[in-house]
Order: C-alpha cells, then structure tokens, then sequence
C-alpha cells in the first residue's frame, strides 16, 4: 500500500508533533506508512491545499484545528472551518477530521455540528479527549479512520472517473441545442456528485438494500438520459431496431426484444446509442435496474452492481479512454463472493484488454 | 347684619378649606411625581442592571470558552508528556488530576451552555448508562489515588486506601441520559464520594454507598459516619447561602457542581441525619430518563 498522505493544519507545535508521533507509532503497529504535510497558520494552509490541487494530489486525510488565533496574520478563532470548506471543495474524498481543543464551545458547536450535518467532516479528534484513555485514545480512534479509509479507497476510482467524465462532457457536446446540453449535463453532474456522496456516507446511512438501489437507479437514469441524447423517439426507434440484432449478438441473447406496449424503453436508448461491444454493459446496468425495480425478481443490488454501473457510464461517455480500476479491482479482490462480482470481473477485463 | 356677617364667615371658612384641599391635592401630585419618578429610575436601573448582567454573563462565557480551549490544549500536550514516562504510581496519579481537571471544565462549560439555552446537540439520541460501574470505578479510583482526597498526611491516605466501602446496589441500574451528558454521573458520584471518604470519624471511618430501584427512578445512598453541621447541611439543600461552615474547598467546590447538576438534571437530593448512631445519609433521587 502506499503511504497515506496526511495535512495537519494547526497553529501550536507541540499538537502537531503529538500527533505526528500518534501516527508514526500507529504507523509501526499496523504496518503502514504516512506522508505529513504540515501548515502553522491559516494563510499557509489555504496555500498547501491549493499548491497541492494543482498538482492533482490529494490529502488522504486532514486533521484541522480550528482556531488560529495563534497565527498572528490573518488567524481567527474558526479559521479552521474556512480551510475545511476550502479542502472538501478542493477534495470531497478527503477525510477530514477537526483537531481541536474546543470544538464544542458556544459558537463554534453549532458550526461544527453543521459541517458533520453536510459531511465535510467525519469525526472530531477532541484534543483532551487524550485523558480519557492516553495509553489508546488516538489508536482507538484512528483505528476506526483507517478502516473506513480502506473500505472506501474505491471511491478515488469514481472520483477520477467522475471527473474525467465530466470534463469530457464540457468539451463534447451530446446534443447540438445548447440549452439542452445544458441541462443534461447538470442532471449527469448532479447523479454522479449524489451517488458519490451517498456512497462515502453509506455506513452512516443504513437501509443497505434500498440506497444501492437508488444508486443504481441514479446511475441507469445518467446513462439513458445520456443516449438519448437529442435524439427523437422516432430515430431511436428506428435506430434501436437496426441495432438490435448486432447487440443481441454481443450478449448472447438471440431473443432480445422490446417492451410490447408502445412506451419508449431506457433499453431502446441504449440500444440506439451504440451496437459496440460496450453495449453489454449498458444493457447490464438496464436488466440490473429493471431486476431491481421489481420486487418479485427478488434481486439485491450489491456494491459490485454499482461500480458495475460506474464503470458502464465512464465507458458510454468517454469512448475509449480506460476509467481507473486500481483501486476498484481490490475492492474486487476482497469482495469476489458478492453476487454482482462476476460482471464487474468482466467489465475490469474489459476495460484492461479492450481499450488501449 | 348678624346673617351677612355668619355667611362671610362662612366663606371665609370655605375658602380656607379650598386652599387646604388644593394645598393637599398639591402635596398628593406632588408626591406621586416623586413615586413616578423613583419608579421610573428604579425601572431604569433594573433594565440597566438586567443588561449588565447580560453582558457579564456574555463576557464570562466567552472568557470560560477562550479559558477551556487553553486547558484543553494543556491538557493534551501534558498528557502526552507523562505518557512517555515508564509506568508508575506518580505517573498514574498525575492522569488521574488531568482527568479530574478535564471533568470539572467540562462540567462548568456544559452548565453555561445550558444557562444559555443552548445544550450541546439537543437532537442527540438519549443513551443508556449504566449506575453500577460508575461507583465500582469510582471507588477503585479513589482507593488507588488517595490524593483526590487532598489527605493531610501519609496514616489518612493510607486509611482512605483501606477503607472497606459497604456496597449494596442492584447488578445493574440502568438509565437513559441526553448523549452529552453521559458523564456527568462519573463526577457527581466521585464528588459524593470524596465528601463520604472525607467526612468519617478519624479511628473507625465507615462509608456506605446503595442503590434501591424504585418504579420510575434510582434511590442512590451515600452514608458516611459524621454529622453534617447544620449551616453545611441547610447550605448543601439549597435553603440557605450561607457557606461559612468549614469543609474542604475542593469538596465544597465539588458538591457545588452536585448542588447545580442534580437541579439541571432533575434529580431529588436530601440529607438525613441519624444522630444516635452519628451518620449522615445523602440521597439523590435519579429518574429512569433523564430529559432537560
């Protein structure tokens, strides 16, 4: 594993060199390797961050103390909650954790409260909270970090992939109106800013089964609304149909057919949009979606099923550019016995062999 | 002539009595102007004053705030200090002071906040605490380190080690307090305790701590075996302000903490002496849910 990148933001040293002491011990009892980057006053922070943004680099995680009124420049008693709105706009995968010794006073509390609410910060790292237990408290603590940091290390693939998505989107229009464009382009930023932030909030929330189906459903609405394009429903009707046998023969199924009624189908949209050998994974993400809207298939959506469903999108949007999978495939590699593991195995080959 | 004579008289006797109607009807205004003008100074102080106390009352809790936030950085910083230490009964003792300087900052911020209508995270889910471990460990503690007692000498810190606390409480007790306030029992109890361990005849020193359950609430005993003097008594009841007895600072600072939590909390406190066999009993009444 490489080193977890780490930004301590405080205005006394001696916090600072507590808790680069803390992780370094961590470090040595679980086998793991730190890179810190520190900052004494507000100005320097901002700066740290934004230096570092511009390299594409992100913190793993932050620990901030709040006030600053040690840094006589520009340092105020909550400038620490300035330089969390300024990492989580920079990063929103950061974990970032207040470092303070009074966090719960009368006017920061309620700030503070309403940066957790929003899901800028993940935890509170009280400082005298050290006299509760000094032999463990920051072991205990950080241990929880840790782990959470590790079960979501797949989240940096779709954030990646997010991006890159979205900053093809910008430089390729998908229809010729430009108010149309538009407007799909804010639908796809916003299911792709929500799933994410759902899924790095997804501990916190519960109801496992119906949030990844409402993941799912975000990601099938992205993609449909995606290949429809400014197509009308006669082109893609027409289109579809041409298509049809061609992808059915990409996925195996010769009987591939339609909805009967006269609706337009999230599959006759996927179908027009492309009879590439992509075209099985947009028809995956659509059986899921459909399996899953309807109770009697008896159908779980797992997490394989979403970055399934990830993946399928970073594939229609940014034609033949790899999404990243580094981080996706040891998820995959921990969690293979999930059911929706064995498509999302097949997508990775997909995406390692077929595209250059 | 005489009837002309007896009717200026008379209106002379009528104008005299005008002038002194109107001479008191002069002084009356005249009075009431004063009362008016004294009500509305008075009127004018109490708002002044009602404003300065706000002000005070801002000032004091920002200044607690600003004064939390460096004892809390010492704190820290402190602690990881002693922490490199090897191992031993001056170290344990130095965390156990840091702890006990950490609760009562907390307990005089927490009691501002709520002062100030404005508890921490009031939506917080209550949780559920249980009674029983906070006496067992508080007990431990104070056995383990006598000098939270502030003992005179050697002989009274061994004693206070020694000393053989009589038990008699339910396996379990439990409660449901706002999430915030979970440790507030840890200090109250440790307060109690202190005041227990102190307040003991010098050559057979008795302590004795109960619990009974009771349909909505806990009966909680703390039993020590010396008199409490009247003034403390009528003072530790809330009947009276007069602190001019003699009791340690550090446990009458402590019971000022129980005196304040028990009413924010709403819990029941007494005192009750038994003077023939020279023991004070102090009760607190906790109720099953606590809500604020």
């Amino acid at each position: 594993m490489k080193p977890i990148s780490v930004f301590i933001a405080d205005d006394y040293e001696d916090p600072r060199e507590i808790l680069k002491k803390s992780l370094i011990d961590f470090g040595k009892q679980e086998n793991l390797e730190f890179s810190i980057t520190e900052a004494d006053t507000y100005s320097s922070a901002i700066q740290v961050l934004e230096e570092k943004a511009r390299q594409k680099e992100y913190f793993d995680i932050q620990f901030i103390d709040i006030d600053f009124t040690g840094d006589e420049n520009r340092g105020k008693a909550d400038s620490g909650f300035s330089i969390i709105e300024k990492a989580f706009q920079i990063c929103q995968l950061s974990i970032i954790l207040t470092f303070s010794a009074q966090f719960k006073s009368i006017k920061l509390h309620p700030v503070f409260v309403d940066l957790v609410k929003r899901g800028l910060v993940a935890d509170a790292f009280d400082k005298n909270a050290s006299i509760d237990n000094p032999e463990q408290w920051f072991e205990i603590h950080f241990r929880r970090i840790i782990k959470d940091f590790k079960e979501n290390l797949f989240l940096w693939d779709i954030w990646e992939n997010n991006n890159t998505i979205l900053t093809h989107l910008k430089e390729h229009s998908v229809t010729k109106d430009q108010m149309a464009n538009l407007q799909i382009f804010s639908e796809i930023e916003n299911y792709l800013d929500t799933t994410l932030m759902l899924l790095m909030n997804r501990g916190k929330i519960g109801a496992e089964h119906i949030l990844n189906r409402s993941l799912l459903q975000m990601y099938h609405r992205a993609l449909e609304i995606f290949c429809e394009g400014d197509k009308s429903e006669k082109e893609i009707r027409e289109i579809a149909d041409k298509n049809v046998h061609a992808v059915a023969a990409i996925i195996n199924k010769n009987d591939l057919k339609f909805t009967r009624d006269d609706r337009l189908s999230a599959l006759h949209k996927i179908v027009a949009h492309s009879a590439s050998p992509i075209s099985k994974f947009g028809y995956k993400v659509n059986n899921y979606r459909n399996n899953a809207m309807h109770q009697s298939k008896k159908f779980d959506v797992d997490t394989a099923n979403i970055l399934f469903g990830s993946l399928a999108l970073h594939l229609y949007m940014v034609p033949g550019v790899k999404p990243k999978i580094e981080r996706i495939r040891e998820f995959y590699n921990n969690n293979s016995k999930l059911s929706g593991a064995k498509d999302l195995k097949e997508l990775m080959g997909y995406v390692s062999f077929q595209i250059n | 002539m005489n009837e002309i004579e007896e009717i200026r008289k008379e209106n002379e006797r009528l104008k005299n009595e005008m002038r002194a109607i109107g001479q008191n009807l002069n002084n009356l205004l005249r009075e009431k102007e004063i009362e008016v003008q004294r009500a509305l100074t008075t009127n004018q102080n109490s708002i002044l004053q009602a404003k300065q106390t706000s002000v005070n009352t801002e000032t004091w809790t920002e200044a607690m705030d600003e004064l939390a936030h460096a004892i809390n950085t010492s704190i820290m910083v402190a602690t990881s200090a002693i922490k490199d230490l090897p191992e031993s009964q001056e170290r344990s003792k130095a965390f156990t002071h840091i702890r006990q300087i950490k609760n009562y900052t907390e307990l005089v911020l927490w009691d501002l906040h709520i002062r100030k209508g404005e508890l921490l995270n009031s939506n917080a889910e209550p949780v559920e605490i249980d009674l029983v471990p906070i006496f067992t460990e508080n007990i431990t503690a104070i056995k383990e380190e006598p000098s939270v007692l502030r003992p005179r000498n050697k002989n009274r810190a061994a004693q206070y080690s020694e000393m053989k606390v009589v038990i008699d409480f339910p396996q379990k007790c439990p409660i449901m307090v706002p999430a915030e306030l979970k440790n507030v029992f840890d200090l109250l109890f440790l307060e109690l305790l202190k005041n227990s361990f102190i307040n003991t005849h010098a050559e057979t020193p008795h302590v004795r701590v109960a619990v009974k359950e009771l349909p909505r609430s806990f009966e909680v005993l703390f039993e020590n075996n010396k008199i409490m003097d009247e003034k403390y008594r009528e003072w530790f009841m809330g009947k009276s302000a007069d602190s001019s007895f003699d009791i340690a600072k550090s446990i009458k600072v402590g019971l000022r903490l129980v005196m304040r939590w028990t009413e924010i909390l709403k819990v029941t406190r007494d005192v009750t002496i038994v003077t023939e066999e020279e023991l004070t009993r102090i009760s607190l009444t906790i109720p099953k849910v606590i809500q604020l």
